[in-house]
């Protein structure tokens, strides 16, 4: 009988730790929406050496969101970011047939918006225009070797087939993902090319 | 820190070993919700000739690093002050050191932020992040343990936690009552 009390006690202080890290509590500053083909691979069906694989963004502020009749202004929603930032990875098959993260280094091209690498990955930026009320985006990637090479989109392409456009938002405003399917992706999330 | 707290708790188990002593009244202060919360909180019990006991609680919370949390970081809810009537029943027939079981009511009140889809003037919607204010009204259930020190010192530990039934959709689901409390018995 005597039990009971500590029982009860122990009872309550382990339903009291999973009640305090009750979801309702959290808070997270960012909203994400589906809106796919957002960002397009100028896929060739061959590439050859000295040839550019070019990226490209063109979405409307206003953009369409599932289970809603009316579009979501994504540029008001993020306070006004100037952009939508993403990123990829290339790699090319090494010898021993493992694919390896590939830097282009100078062949980067830069036309609209910007791109940058960085020690394992590179990211695109898509700005906004505000003449179009669009952010733009296009980017070319100069391969000057033959090899098989391979793209993807990180976590969201390998299981979504889809890339995730993430709102630079200042301060404390509100970050606005989109995730967004690529077209070019394989089934397992990858655009795999041949450069000859 | 741990060692000290141990002996601080043996010290307080050994003075309870002392002849009791009926006091009506209990004033205490729950000085975990204080340190860890920012909760400053007075609570009042009388105890009846039986097992049973009543009481009142207050609190209010002014913590920069709550509001920080809720104001930029990802906490949903500020809790500003709460009210909380509560009745007791203690467990065992000791008056130096027992267990209780407690339901209590809280009237809570404090600020929300959720995420909303506006509409704008053009009908393109806009997401945007309302703030406001809660008032809800909690019942639940406790338990704790109790040490009475030199017939008028007290020590209590409390867990528990309650359900808001008001505002729902702005206040927290649950309300929790955590306490390592001292207080005086008069």
């Amino acid at each position: 009988m005597k039990k009971i009390p500590y029982m009860g006690f122990a009872l309550l202080s382990f339903v009291l730790l999973v009640a305090c890290s009750n979801k309702d509590s959290e808070f997270f500053n960012e909203v994400t929406i589906q809106v796919p083909n957002q960002l397009v691979i100028d896929s060739q069906s061959s590439y050859t050496t000295q040839d550019t694989l070019w990226m490209h963004t063109a979405f409307s502020r206003y953009l369409p969101e599932e289970n809603f009749s009316n579009l979501l202004d994504v540029y008001q929603s993020s306070g006004q970011a100037v952009g939508f930032q993403f990123a990829f990875i290339l790699e090319k098959k090494a010898t021993n047939g493992m694919w390896e993260f590939y830097s282009l280094n100078n062949n980067l091209l830069k036309e609209l918006g910007d791109v940058q690498q960085y020690d394992g990955y590179y990211t695109g930026l898509s700005v906004y225009n505000e003449t179009a009320k669009t952010y733009d985006f296009r980017s070319g990637l100069k391969l000057t070797e033959a090899g098989e090479y391979r793209i993807n989109f990180g976590y969201e392409s390998l299981i979504n087939r889809a890339v995730i456009l993430r709102s630079l938002s200042q301060a404390n405003n509100l970050v606005v993902n989109i995730r967004s399917t690529v077209q070019a992706l394989d089934a397992s999330g990858y655009y795999l090319f041949t450069v000859n | 820190m741990n060692k000290s707290f141990f002996l601080l708790l043996i010290c307080f188990s050994a003075a309870s070993q002392e002849t009791p002593a009926i006091n009506s009244y209990e004033i205490r202060t729950n000085v975990l919700a204080t340190l860890s919360q920012g909760a400053y909180n007075l609570s009042i019990e009388k105890q009846t000739a039986g097992s049973f006991s009543y009481g009142l609680g207050g609190s209010i919370t002014q913590s920069s690093t709550q509001k920080a949390a809720y104001e930029t970081g990802n906490k949903s809810n500020l809790p500003v002050w709460d009210i909380t009537p509560f009745v007791r029943y203690k467990l065992s027939k000791s008056l130096r050191s027992y267990y209780f079981a407690e339901a209590f009511s809280s009237l809570n009140h404090g600020k929300y932020k959720d995420i909303i889809r506006n509409t704008d003037a053009a009908n393109n919607a806009v997401y945007i992040v309302e703030k406001g204010k809660y008032t809800s009204l909690a019942l639940g259930g406790s338990l704790g343990y109790k040490f009475v020190i030199k017939q008028v010192f007290v020590l209590e530990f409390l867990v528990g936690f309650g359900s808001n039934l008001l505002d729902t959709k702005k206040s927290p689901d649950v309300v929790s009552r955590v306490g390592l409390s001292i207080g005086y018995q008069f």
